[in-house]
């Protein structure tokens, strides 16, 4: 069963199954995913809208984060992982048209070109050891800014853009893993906003903040609502509440984990088809 | 159920007693060997010892060709084994599959365990001869580099590895390029790690004397190139305490030389290293 992921004003109209949008950023046929031949993820048929904000939820060890890391081929750093099935990028997120769909599974892949699109947060924030202006240097020099205007202001739009910059103005020379966990998580975001990506994934970007640093860091998110698509891993289920418009619940059944049900925010909350996925957003399992 | 408390504070005495005692020990051999070499060598030193060559089969004279055949010998050594050291660490921590990693690994140890007398048959049967390069300061140079090289590896690869994943992850996902993410992530932060490995190496490398009789030979002249033999300190060391009579004073001496000549190298390591690896400074 393929279930698509829907725009709300259709879907509060029409049944999940019998919508169909093209505008897709990520769509996944029959994926599996194995470490060293032992299957985590299968059965994953999954569409990811562009320009919204899709949460994944679920209990630990359902497969969530493998599969956001498969999203970025971040998978190719986990010794022995296998990827099957079909995953592509929509051809729609790049700049330049008319190469086609990017196939994630392909050995051949440009990881350079589907990087630059795709970003990514982590639950831990990791800024780099070196200074916060090098911390966003980097990154861009890696990937062709070499002219130092150019440099000083795409660094400072994409620390305004977290709303660091009237933070760290004064400091950028100061080194990045002296700012405090929320600052840090925050110039994480500002690290992978700077190369002007079109797809942010996030892997519990709040979990490992205090409940302030939180409010702000989930602020931020939502202020980037409509200009991005944002795939976001969450345990906080009043989080993927706030934040999403399209839910997929991920558990383990059969000793693996599956996709059991997708939709809107509203369907999924309000009106779950799957008694493990009710019992899940009722807290009452999971 | 709780202790009685006096039961504990006891135990916590007589922990923490054990522990200063062996912290103290170690403090007071180093300060015994530091004591006994400056009481009994500082008469002996003077401009003329660190200046002349020896005379009288070092009873008199100066210890200054050994201390130029050693900072050579070490040169050599640490010109081969430090790159090569890296080198091999970026194999095993960046490319090596894990049975390949296995494999290298245990060479190493099973290399870092030989002992050093068997280095220097070694060194003498394929620098020395095979290769031709005879007792010279150049042979017994790479004999050493062959010994420090397990030492340097295992360092660098346990602090390569010890970088955090996280950093990884991040420039990848970013998607750094492998040399970039090494040279302006990795290595910076395995520098201290690098840093050990090569301090280490110094120690074992000046301390050698056994691998080095038999490859850098030991005539006490000036060399006048890598390819003349040359006398290290440790080699005069032994030979004015075992060979000569009445050289004592002179061994002591030169003793206190190689442990200046022993730190002093290690800080410019320390010094070097740092100026090295410190990240580039960004643009303006």
């Amino acid at each position: 069963m393929t279930t698509q992921l829907s725009p709300p004003a259709i879907a509060e109209t029409q049944t999940p199954d019998s919508v169909s949008t093209p505008d897709w950023a990520f769509r996944a046929t029959d994926l599996r995913i194995a470490y060293e031949g032992k299957t985590v993820l299968q059965d994953v048929d999954l569409n990811i809208a562009r320009r919204r904000i899709t949460a994944l939820i679920g209990p630990s060890g359902c497969g969530k984060t493998t599969f956001l890391q498969s999203l970025n081929r971040l998978t190719d750093m986990i010794p022995r992982c296998t990827v099957d099935g079909s995953l592509l990028l929509s051809e729609q997120v790049f700049k330049e048209q008319g190469f086609g769909d990017l196939d994630l599974g392909s050995p051949e892949l440009d990881v350079v070109r589907l990087r630059r699109r795709v970003g990514m947060i982590f639950q831990r924030p990791n800024p780099f050891p070196l200074s916060i202006r090098r911390n966003l240097e980097l990154p861009l020099r890696e990937h062709g800014v070499k002219d130092p205007e150019l440099l000083r202001r795409r660094i400072e739009k994409s620390l305004r853009d977290v709303g660091l910059w009237d933070e760290v103005a004064d400091r950028l020379e100061q080194t990045a893993t002296a700012l405090s966990g929320g600052q840090q998580q925050r110039l994480c975001l500002a690290r992978a906003l700077v190369l002007e990506p079109e797809i942010l994934l996030m892997d519990e970007p709040t979990s490992a903040l205090d409940p302030l640093a939180a409010a702000v860091v989930e602020d931020l998110i939502q202020s980037l609502r409509d200009r991005y698509t944002i795939v976001i891993v969450t345990h906080n289920l009043a989080q993927a509440r706030r934040l999403a418009d399209d839910v997929a619940v991920f558990w383990v059944r059969e000793g693996t984990g599956r996709v059991i049900e997708t939709g809107t925010v509203a369907q999924i909350f309000d009106r779950p088809q799957d008694p493990d996925t009710e019992a899940y957003v009722r807290g009452l399992r999971g | 159920m709780a202790e009685p408390r006096s039961h504990t504070q006891a135990r916590d005495f007589w922990t923490a007693t054990v522990l200063w005692l062996g912290a103290g020990s170690v403090l007071a051999l180093l300060a015994w060997i530091l004591g006994d070499l400056l009481l009994q060598g500082v008469g002996r030193l003077s401009w003329g010892f660190l200046t002349e060559p020896p005379s009288d089969a070092g009873r008199s004279g100066g210890v200054a060709p050994m201390i130029i055949s050693t900072l050579w010998i070490l040169a050599i050594c640490l010109a081969t084994a430090v790159p090569l050291g890296l080198a091999a660490a970026l194999f095993l921590t960046e490319l090596a599959s894990r049975r390949t990693g296995r494999w290298v690994r245990h060479s190493l140890d099973a290399l870092a365990a030989v002992p050093s007398i068997v280095f220097g048959l070694f060194g003498n049967a394929l620098f020395c001869h095979v290769l031709g390069l005879g007792y010279s300061i150049l042979s017994g140079g790479l004999t050493l580099a062959c010994m420090v090289l397990p030492l340097v590896v295992r360092t660098t690869e346990a602090g390569l590895s010890n970088v955090a994943q996280e950093i990884r992850q991040g420039a990848a996902a970013l998607a750094l390029s492998r040399v970039t993410t090494l040279r302006t992530l990795v290595l910076p932060a395995a520098a201290p790690a690098l840093l050990v490995g090569l301090v280490l190496g110094i120690g074992r490398a000046l301390a050698e004397t056994a691998a080095l009789i038999f490859t850098s030979g030991y005539v006490d002249r000036f060399p006048e190139s890598i390819h003349d033999s040359g006398r290290s300190l440790s080699i005069h060391i032994y030979d004015l305490s075992m060979n000569v009579p009445a050289g004592n004073d002179t061994a002591y001496a030169t003793a206190l030389v190689l442990v200046v000549l022993l730190i002093a190298s290690q800080q410019l390591a320390t010094w070097g290293i740092h100026r090295w690896i410190q990240p580039e400074r960004s643009v303006r």
